[in-house]
């Protein structure tokens, strides 16, 4: 069965996790990198970091001073990756309306 | 007043709707600062702020969750980092504030994940209630089964109390099961279409007066209670809540010493499962062994002033050795009260005793009605003790002399005995009824009602005005029943009838 896309916080948090980071550093990481443009609440944040722990995308490395720390698993790079390929596809698929080359499906009729 | 209070709930239904409320609130100079229960707000005074309010459903620590107490920690303190200051928490709603216009990253920053965390706490809520619901139903089928027919739901003032708050408790269990029910339908749907998710603020009419009438109850609950232990001294009543109090200090420990250290919920569950345990051998054993012990003082009820009968009043040589005493007090009947009279068994006398039950009702139509119930309730009685013996004698074709006595003579059995089986003991028992059960035709005891209600005559319910007398009592008088002109007018004497 095909993978479900996955939604914008539940990219960046994986995306967020090949290094080993805890709660709040996801957050401001995510920040960083999108540039300000995606902000991950911390109840949107810890419920999907508890939703991937239980399916194996992600695990915990370590709990300290109430910081639990979490890096992403062989399983969760997988669902990343194949997240990764789709969202390639699909720019693949604008360059192509964007870059004009759609004349090639006129041409085949 | 530097605190308000405010009916209202908060639920996972309705929770942006609540926070915008708190808004208001804030901006007229209160802030939310306690949730009791299911729907009282407390507010603390403070001078008027523009504040922006955030509830964020977060499952909490229970047995029956995965979360522990350390994960929330952690959240609580990054919503802090990130701006947003704690308020208290209900269930699993946690409330946070903000000042309005400061920076602070919304808590929730996607739809569908919230969502899913809503669906995942109403799914447990919905499994709970049905659980709930079903105890609750049985307790209130318990209760009101005798609404129409028990001399009990008419006397008793408990009773009064405790049945429609049970059955208030089932109409609002079942309505918050439609209402989470249809919540995730709706918003499944509007998910799935990329939809908003529709809040409503559920408190009809009907539940905001449900919710004041049981608080009213459970006050007069307290009321009662205290009114019937220390008021009409009965302790049996004090000494009922023993086992809930016992109950309820075992669960206050748990939740100070267990749920808050840092154990494994592993451990937590096995000790849960011990504080349980323990609650119901505790309170089990008290309700068994010795509750009416405890209340048992020895000392001999006061009867001045009461209409009752003790077997003191009929005979020279008896003295009563013990009696028994229960003032009851209710919404239909203001005042009642049983009284037990005994003389024990000695080697050369035979034991006696005597029983009054008096009841003054609001009025003559609840008096009449009393009375009708001392009857239903006497037929029930008669059939279901005759019962044994009925069937014996019909199945094995062999007369039970004890049937004499529910007057079933054996000419009869042998006269039913022919027909079929089934329709035999229906005609027996209502043969039973029949001459057990008669009204004082002769005018006896020249009152407005009077019943007698066994074949001996020697129990007996009687009515005057809104006054009703039930008497049950052997040999009051050597060989004379409650047809004796003699008892009859030395008893209504004593009852100032």
């Amino acid at each position: 069965m095909a993978q479900k896309a996955l939604t914008q916080p539940m990219y960046y948090i994986l995306l967020s996790l090949n290094e080993k980071r805890h709660g709040y550093e996801i957050m401001q990481y995510i920040e960083w990198l999108t540039e300000g443009r995606v902000k991950v609440g911390p109840g949107t944040l810890y419920s999907l970091l508890s939703r991937f722990e239980d399916d194996e995308y992600i695990k915990m490395v370590s709990d300290d001073d109430n910081k639990k720390t979490y890096l992403i698993t062989p399983l969760g790079q997988e669902v990343l990756n194949g997240e990764i390929d789709r969202l390639t596809q699909l720019l693949k698929d604008a360059s192509i309306v964007k870059g004009g080359l759609e004349n090639e499906f006129q041409n085949r009729k | 007043m530097n605190f308000k209070i405010e009916s209202k709930s908060l639920n996972i239904t309705n929770y942006p709707i609540i926070a915008k409320h708190f808004e208001a609130m804030a901006s007229k100079g209160w802030l939310i600062y306690k949730l009791i229960g299911k729907g009282l707000f407390i507010y603390k005074k403070i001078e008027p702020e523009s504040l922006d309010f955030s509830i964020a459903p977060y499952e909490i620590e229970t047995v029956f969750t995965k979360k522990t107490k350390k994960e929330l920690e952690e959240f609580e303190t990054v919503c802090k980092n990130v701006g947003w200051n704690f308020v208290t928490h209900h269930l699993n709603l946690h409330i946070y504030y903000k000042e309005a216009g400061s920076e602070a990253t919304p808590i929730q920053t996607d739809e569908e994940e919230e969502f899913k965390t809503i669906e995942e706490i109403a799914e447990k809520q919905i499994k709970a209630s049905y659980l709930q619901t079903a105890i609750f139903i049985l307790l209130a089928w318990m209760q009101m089964r005798g609404i129409l027919t028990d001399v009990r739901w008419m006397k008793d003032g408990l009773i009064q109390i405790v049945a429609p708050a049970l059955v208030m408790a089932v109409i609002s269990d079942v309505i918050n099961i439609f209402r989470l029910k249809k919540f995730l339908n709706v918003n499944k749907k509007n998910i799935e279409m990329g939809a908003p998710i529709e809040y409503s603020n559920p408190k009809t009419l009907l539940e905001k007066i449900m919710s004041v009438m049981f608080i009213l109850l459970m006050i007069l609950f307290v009321v009662y209670i205290s009114y019937s232990g220390i008021g009409l001294n009965n302790k049996i009543y004090l000494i009922a809540m023993l086992p809930m109090i016992v109950g309820l200090a075992l669960a206050v420990l748990y939740r100070m010493f267990v749920k808050p250290s840092s154990i494994r919920l592993s451990f937590k569950k096995i000790l849960l499962a011990g504080v349980l345990i323990i609650s119901t051998v505790i309170s089990t054993s008290m309700i068994f062994f010795s509750i009416d012990n405890l209340a048992d003082d020895k000392s001999v009820a006061d009867i001045e002033g009461l209409k009752v009968l003790s077997v003191n009043d009929f005979s020279e040589d008896s003295k009563e050795d013990e009696n028994s005493l229960m003032k009851n007090s209710s919404i239909l009947i203001p005042k009642s009260y049983d009284y037990g009279s005994y003389v024990f068994r000695t080697s050369n006398k035979t034991g006696k005793m005597v029983k009054t039950e008096y009841a003054q009702a609001l009025n003559e139509t609840l008096a009449e009605s009393l009375v009708k119930r001392y009857i239903k309730e006497r037929e029930k009685s008669l059939t279901r003790s005759a019962e044994d013996f009925l069937d014996y004698s019909f199945e094995e074709d062999s007369y039970q002399s004890m049937l004499e006595v529910y007057a079933l003579s054996e000419n009869d059995f042998n006269n039913l005995k022919v027909l079929d089986k089934k329709e035999a003991k229906k005609m027996a028992r209502e043969i039973i009824k029949e001459r057990s059960i008669r009204k004082d035709s002769k005018n006896l005891w020249d009152l407005d009602e009077a019943y007698f209600l066994s074949f001996d005559r020697k129990e007996i319910v009687l009515r005057e005005g809104r006054e009703v007398f039930y008497l049950e009592g052997d040999d009051l008088i050597e060989g004379k029943d409650f047809t004796d002109p003699e008892l009859i007018k030395e008893v209504k004497a004593k009852l100032g009838l």
